[in-house]
């Protein structure tokens, strides 16, 4: 079996934040989690707000800084402290991101030419030529008719916007993509329409996904295996399928009971359960 | 008077100026609600299922325009004013919109936002206020309510803060409840508990309730009817159960097979192109440009919601459909 593209070993991450009394206190977001990721394989993170999963996305990615724990994503294992240029656009070419809300993740003043070009550009060794050619590949790829290329985001739906955001981190060609709730903000019909998309695009290159969701319905289309995140640790991990159908822990059962499906009635938490998260929640809110 | 309707919309159409040039959001609902029943409206962004609460609630934009009528117990509410438009928004309908914390005041504790409408609109005397609504907080699933009422937003969850605001709804004991995706912000355990208590609170008071939400799923698991919109208009209202196991119009039946689901079978059926507000919608059928089965007379001229009482659509091909629509569900 070939090694993973992405390895995490004991990831911690502990923000300080002020108290009500203006005393500092360490409130842990991510608390020991492990986890590996197959090259081409897709790896769902599913928890509630307050669960870290969002937080793990950003430490991959580079924006948030680990407080412990080791990270290799192929093959390099990361360093810690600062992080050059030249270490920066090294791991930016193993791994990208495409985020939850795509009004705000695309820069309004850029067109889809320009961000595409631009992240072209930074991957090096292309001349306008090629960017061009390779612009054209990437549009097709998910799905958008050429005329798109002179748009600017303000023109586009939330649909098409996040159709942009992947093609941008595909660009430089990532062995993973990061989906951090990716079809959250968009409307059902086209949930499904990004979903199917997302679906292909691994077929077809073989890329690696860790798709981070509270969904999960969403996340038995498009993952293979998942884990199931409460409060920073990892609650049960294991197949979709069995995750799914046989869950082993009771909170991911509770998770499972609390869809809204055919024939499903709601109920009320039981006392522990709703302070638990409401505990999770007002700690993730300094 | 025997069967009156509690609410009755009556062809309403909301326009909205937009640079200077009228803009439809609604082009035409007709709803019908009576006491104790509860109706869910679903549909996608610019469907128009918020405006066409907020049209019900006389809180429409400045500017709008309006045809056709609202009527809740047999008054037209455009007529209502000044006393009876007071008495209706307290008596008459409950409002929960989406986000609690752009609704509640945050520089006022819990207990002065809940107590307000109850001392100076029903004239309660502070006391008595107080304890009505500690007896709500109970009745809403908040935990140490005396603490709570000294509390200010911030200091709560979103769960709880939501509860908060279904419990103001209900303080002045009004008939009708209009929940505007409630839970939509919320976490998936924390829906399923406020939905158990919107349910619960909605049985016991015989309340009616108009429960607007994206989701089919949700909606069928508390309200007896749903009625699907699409670019302003209604375009299909059934009995929710029937509605998931015999759609009648085809829109209904693309956005049931394109939710993700926990079973059955793991691909997914988007619909092509994107939803349209009521303003770009073409000649005829608005959702001709995406429908599989549309045809020139679709494209040419826009139906009508039309059929026998609790199975209405709008769709010029209803009766030829609906089998291949039935099966086209069951597959999925």
């Amino acid at each position: 079996m070939s090694p993973p593209i992405v390895s995490v070993n004991q990831l911690r991450k502990v923000y300080s934040v002020r108290s009500g009394l203006g005393k500092r206190v360490d409130m842990v977001a991510v608390d020991g989690v492990s986890f590996d990721l197959a090259p081409g394989g897709s790896l769902g993170i599913v928890g509630e707000s307050g669960s870290g999963k969002t937080t793990i996305a950003r430490i991959l990615v580079g924006l948030e800084r680990a407080t412990s724990g080791q990270i290799t994503i192929a093959g390099h294992r990361h360093t810690e402290g600062r992080v050059g240029d030249r270490e920066r656009r090294r791991r930016g070419q193993a791994i990208q991101i495409v985020f939850q809300d795509p009004f705000t993740s695309l820069d309004p003043r850029q067109s889809v030419a320009g961000a595409l070009d631009e992240a072209l550009r930074i991957k090096g060794g292309s001349t306008p030529v090629s960017r061009r050619a390779r612009m054209a590949q990437l549009l097709s790829q998910v799905g958008l008719d050429q005329a798109f290329e002179r748009a600017h985001p303000r023109a586009l739906s939330g649909g098409q916007r996040q159709r942009v955001a992947i093609a941008r981190a595909l660009a430089v060609e990532p062995s993973v993509l990061v989906l951090d709730e990716p079809t959250s903000a968009l409307d059902v019909s086209i949930q499904a329409q990004v979903l199917e998309l997302l679906i292909a695009i691994r077929r077809e290159t073989g890329i690696a996904y860790l798709f981070i969701s509270h969904d999960l319905a969403v996340v038995r289309h498009v993952t293979d295996r998942v884990l199931v995140m409460r409060e920073g640790k990892v609650v049960e991990e294991g197949s979709t399928a069995d995750v799914l159908h046989a869950p082993k822990q009771p909170y991911t059962q509770l998770l499972l009971d609390s869809i809204p499906r055919s024939g499903w009635t709601p109920k009320r938490q039981p006392e522990e359960v709703s302070g638990a998260t409401q505990r999770a929640l007002s700690s993730s809110r300094p | 008077m025997i069967n009156e309707a509690l609410l009755e919309i009556d062809h309403l159409g909301v326009t909205l100026p937009v640079d200077g040039r009228p803009r439809p959001i609604l082009r035409d609902v007709s709803l019908r609600l009576n006491a104790h029943d509860a109706l869910a409206i679903v549909g996608e962004s610019g469907s128009g299922k918020s405006m066409t609460a907020r049209a019900i609630m006389r809180l429409l934009p400045e500017g709008a325009t309006t045809s056709g009528v609202v009527r809740f117990q047999g008054h037209d509410v455009a007529t209502l004013s000044g006393p009876s438009l007071r008495e209706y928004h307290t008596r008459g309908i409950g409002v929960v919109f989406q986000d609690p914390r752009a609704h509640i005041n945050p520089v006022r504790t819990i207990g002065d936002y809940l107590t307000e409408v109850l001392t100076t609109n029903l004239g309660l005397s502070q006391a008595s206020a107080n304890a009505r609504v500690l007896d709500l907080l109970a009745q809403v699933g908040i935990p140490n309510a005396q603490r709570r009422l000294r509390q200010y937003p911030h200091q709560l969850s979103g769960g709880l803060l939501q509860r908060v605001m279904i419990a103001a709804a209900l303080a002045p004991e009004p008939q009708l409840l209009i929940a505007d995706e409630p839970t939509t912000a919320l976490d998936v355990t924390t829906q399923a508990d406020v939905v158990a208590v919107l349910n619960e609170q909605r049985q016991e008071r015989q309340m009616a309730l108009i429960f607007i939400t994206h989701d089919l799923d949700l909606a069928a698991a508390i309200c007896d009817r749903t009625a699907v919109m699409y670019a302003g208009t209604v375009v299909e209202e059934q009995r929710s159960t029937e509605l998931h196991e015999h759609p009648l119009h085809p829109y209904t039946a693309a956005l049931l097979n394109s939710r993700p689901r926990l079973e059955g079978v793991d691909t997914l059926t988007p619909i092509q192109g994107q939803p349209l507000p009521a303003w770009e919608a073409p000649e005829g059928c608005a959702f001709a440009g995406r429908c599989e089965f549309a045809n020139d007379l679709c494209r040419a001229s826009r139906p009508d919601l039309v059929g026998p009482p609790e199975r209405l659509s709008a769709c010029l091909r209803t009766v030829e459909l609906c089998e291949t629509l039935t099966l086209a569900v069951s597959e999925a």
